[in-house]
């Protein structure tokens, strides 16, 4: 039994940060109906701009986090602006490809910047590291401060969104956009900051997966373990993006525990595919009814 | 397509005749002789990029069909395409089939795979089948990667080359022949193929699905053929990709392989056949000649670093694809069109 609930609490408190990164995807869902498939690629490139500001520029903490969320907004805009704005109104396909073409330019820019392979950790560490011992489960106490934060960034971000004039203006672009210019809402101002709040929310997931492993590289493929989440969830819904995170968290949580390394990326697809065959807009997804 | 002035359809035969004119019949014969002989002036090396410009044609034609006629973007087609080749590879090492039965049962073998995953198609579409089938790809190459008996699992796999009544075709110059062979068969299939019925079918099916059903074509029915037929051309890409390289392991089937793939549809142009011999012949040049400057940039400026050139190929890459997208994004076929009927009708503008 405290095998089983070590496996789960520790896939959970991880899962939570996969669930702040698939509520970055299900924001430009929700309001510009784009598929980000650069979002590993934000993460990573949020992560390593907070690295270099601490271990290079030799920052507080406090100044390189603020520093990379400033960063974060600027990078994020300027995605909107360059390669998607040509694109509104092009095929699905056609927008699946320019998010996957930015994430490669974004690869390709950070490899050259930062090394393809090594590892970056953050020296002194962001959270504290020494494991906490409750009962007979260990802790660690930076999975507790990472799944605290993406909690309570998920939960400000559903309070902007129900109180905030602006956060009112991305729910009406995302209903309709006609309607939204209608009532004097720059509808180009809201999609570049729904881009940035995005990628503001990938770098804080960023930070955390970084300052508990380290960063490279291939954490940039934790954007395609966001997705499955964003989808199980449904991909219109924050609250559903923080479930479907936990559960892929607690499934990897599970399946690494006792079945061993490697199948638990193959099991969060497999059980997305299972969920969207029965929920095809999974389960607080928007259920839109089609006309010809 | 306009005709040049006093060419007039006269029959029906003539009117869906590809090749309308003896000039056209003189170029396409003309590039046919050239492309054959090739071997006798090409290097080794530029062989082994043509074999694999032919087996991803190949690769790309299904993978048209399936996204740029049907419009069922997948985001998996290299694990198609492995399970292709390893099909076909554990045929001839495991019940010593002959390449020639291998080769078309693993394009079988792909195809039910593909029907597998295509299933979904029918309740979910758009992105969420895209993601089904980028599901594909890590469900598949995990399944290979976990049946070391017969895959040899992460090792590479031996393969035997075809034979043809003890001629092998073991050498960049025979099976340059075989690849050039495979890759006009099928282009000449699939060309007729999307002017047929079925063709105006997955188009429709493309543009509005719902329109498409209530005009009484069968989404069950067009969706899975595509799927089928799509992932039946990657599985016989992968089958001679396979043979040609004598060993394969999953790192020739990644997902960065299918990402290339929907790029070349891009800058060929989807829903055009043409397109795709187009778009795979200038991502794969293009792709060479990073690999080609990369070094010597690295050498020129050493400040750079050794990862320098894999990060240029990614960025150029990614750049090239985003202004395709941005700028011309009926891809290079529509830009050959315009060119030659601009050429046809040459003096009048039209």
């Amino acid at each position: 039994m405290t095998i089983f609930l070590q496996h789960a609490i520790s896939g959970l408190m991880v899962g939570a940060i996969y669930g702040l990164v698939a509520a970055g995807f299900v924001l430009i869902v929700k309001a510009t109906d784009v598929f980000n498939f650069a979002q590993g690629e934000l993460l990573i490139l949020g992560a390593f701009v907070c690295w270099s500001l601490m271990a290079q520029a030799g920052l507080p903490a406090w100044a390189a986090v603020l520093l990379t969320l400033v960063a974060a907004y600027v990078f994020g805009a300027a995605i909107e602006h360059f390669p998607l704005r040509p694109m509104i109104g092009e095929p699905l396909y056609a927008m699946i490809l320019v998010t996957l073409a930015v994430g490669l330019c974004m690869r390709g820019a950070l490899t050259a910047i930062w090394g393809g392979m090594s590892w970056r950790v953050f020296k002194p560490p962001l959270l504290p590291v020494e494991p906490l011992k409750i009962g007979g489960l260990i802790l660690s106490q930076q999975h507790i401060y990472g799944f605290c934060i993406a909690i309570a960034v998920v939960l400000i971000l559903s309070a902007f969104f129900k109180f905030t004039k602006a956060g009112l203006a991305m729910r009406i672009v995302a209903e309709d956009h006609k309607v939204a210019q209608a009532m004097g809402i720059s509808v180009q101002r809201v999609f570049r900051n729904t881009w940035a709040m995005s990628a503001m929310l990938a770098a804080i997931g960023g930070v955390l997966l970084g300052s508990m492993n380290g960063i490279n590289i291939p954490l940039a493929n934790i954007g395609l373990k966001a997705i499955p989440a964003a989808l199980i969830g449904g991909a219109q819904s924050i609250p559903g993006a923080i479930i479907g995170g936990l559960m892929i968290g607690l499934l990897e949580g599970l399946s690494t525990g006792y079945i061993g390394h490697g199948i638990q990326d193959v099991l969060a697809y497999i059980v997305m595919i299972i969920v969207i065959i029965f929920f095809p807009h999974g389960f607080f997804g928007l259920e839109t009814i089609e006309r010809v | 397509m306009p005709l040049p002035s006093g060419i007039y359809n006269t029959t029906y035969k003539k009117d869906m005749a590809i090749f309308r004119t003896w000039d056209h019949w003189a170029w396409l014969i003309g590039f046919l002789a050239a492309m054959c002989l090739l071997p006798l002036f090409a290097s080794r090396a530029q062989l082994n990029i043509l074999i694999v410009i032919c087996s991803t044609v190949i690769a790309v034609h299904g993978l048209n069909i399936l996204t740029g006629y049907c419009g069922q973007v997948s985001i998996g087609h290299s694990a198609f395409m492995a399970v292709g080749a390893y099909t076909s590879a554990a045929l001839c090492n495991e019940l010593g089939f002959s390449f020639w039965l291998a080769m078309p049962l693993g394009g079988l073998a792909a195809g039910v795979v593909g029907l597998i995953f295509g299933a979904p198609s029918l309740r979910i579409k758009g992105f969420y089948l895209a993601i089904t089938t980028l599901g594909a790809q890590f469900i598949i190459i995990y399944v290979i990667m976990h049946l070391p008996s017969i895959t040899g699992g992460v090792r590479s796999l031996d393969v035997p080359p075809p034979k043809f009544f003890g001629f092998e075709f073991d050498r960049e110059q025979s099976y340059y022949y075989l690849a050039l062979a495979m890759v006009v068969l099928v282009t000449y299939f699939v060309k007729n193929l999307v002017r047929t019925g079925v063709g105006r079918a997955w188009v429709a099916v493309r543009d509005n699905d719902l329109a498409a059903e209530g005009m009484g074509i069968s989404l069950f029915y067009y969706k899975l053929l595509a799927f089928f037929i799509g992932c039946f051309l990657a599985g016989i890409a992968g089958s001679m990709y396979a043979h040609y390289l004598q060993t394969i392991s999953i790192e020739y089937f990644s997902l960065m392989d299918s990402i290339w793939f929907l790029g070349m549809l891009i800058v060929g142009g989807g829903g055009s056949v043409m397109g795709a011999i187009f778009g795979v012949v200038f991502i794969m040049v293009l792709r060479e000649a990073i690999v080609k400057v990369a070094p010597i940039i690295t050498t020129a400026v050493p400040a750079l670093g050794v990862e320098f050139g894999a990060a240029m190929g990614l960025f150029i890459m990614g750049l090239v694809i985003m202004l395709f997208l941005v700028y011309e994004p009926r891809g290079l076929a529509h830009r050959w069109e315009v060119i030659k009927t601009k050429f046809r009708l040459y003096p009048f503008p039209y």
